[in-house]
């Protein structure tokens, strides 16, 4: 008689680390794409070069608005610190 | 002492035990982040404090993740999660631990999966982000075949 198994496996975790600052918006647009689309090694090499093209006009979209995405939030936390009475602060903000 | 990269044998106990929820709206699941000092490996049975990294931008117990629904491909059903960023962090990590906070029955922060980074990895004042591999039925962290 057959038994049934059932195995658990754990994948590779990586990790990326900065110093002194953030990530930057390509770094994190990199990270979304990996998410956003894989193709399989084994896929033809037509669609591979579709995907790839695809994920790279992707790219440059994500960049541009997450960019704007700091952009914004940066005039809200001007708005924040100014209306704190932080000028000087709120100034820093506007130069980074 | 070392981490070693498993499935806690005790989670997969609790799995025919029907103690973990990873739906979304289900149980917490956190990851917590340890020094080459520690012991994790297989036989790891819960969340501990000992030899968990420490500094700026790190607080014991860690993070909670972000839970993507379990699915399957094939005749593997995996589940996954978003991407963690320990932000404006000075600390270094040789692994990590997976586990759950609010299971089923009367477990206690029971371990799921044990993650060796390889090596020591460090941020100094910035962004400390751990990446979960493509979320298919070859890569997934963590998987029933």
């Amino acid at each position: 008689m057959q038994s049934a198994l059932l195995d658990t496996l754990v994948g590779e975790a990586k990790v990326i680390s900065t110093q002194g600052r953030g990530m930057t918006p390509e770094e994190i647009a990199d990270l979304a794409l990996d998410k956003i689309l894989h193709v399989a090694d084994t896929a033809h090499p037509a669609l591979k070069e579709q995907a790839r093209a695809f994920k790279e006009d992707l790219r440059k979209i994500l960049v541009l608005y997450m960019k704007q995405a700091i952009k914004s939030d940066r005039t809200t936390l001007f708005n924040k610190l100014k209306d704190a009475g932080l000028t000087n602060a709120a100034n820093i903000i506007t130069k980074i | 002492m070392a981490i070693t990269q498993a499935v806690a044998t005790s989670f997969k106990k609790q799995l025919l035990e029907g103690a973990h929820d990873f739906r979304s709206g289900g149980d917490t699941i956190k990851i917590a982040l340890y020094t080459s000092s520690a012991s994790l490996d297989a036989s790891t049975t819960a969340y501990t404090t000992s030899n968990e990294t420490s500094g700026t931008g790190y607080s014991a117990g860690g993070q909670e993740l972000t839970k993507v629904a379990p699915t399957s491909s094939g005749t593997t059903a995996f589940i996954d999660f978003a991407d963690e960023t320990f932000s404006t962090a000075t600390i270094t990590a040789r692994g990590a631990l997976i586990y759950n906070t609010t299971p089923t029955h009367t477990y206690t922060n029971p371990a799921i999966v044990v993650l060796d980074f390889g090596g020591d990895k460090t941020s100094t004042a910035g962004d400390f982000t751990i990446i979960f591999p493509t979320a298919d039925a070859s890569s997934a962290i963590l998987r029933l075949a």
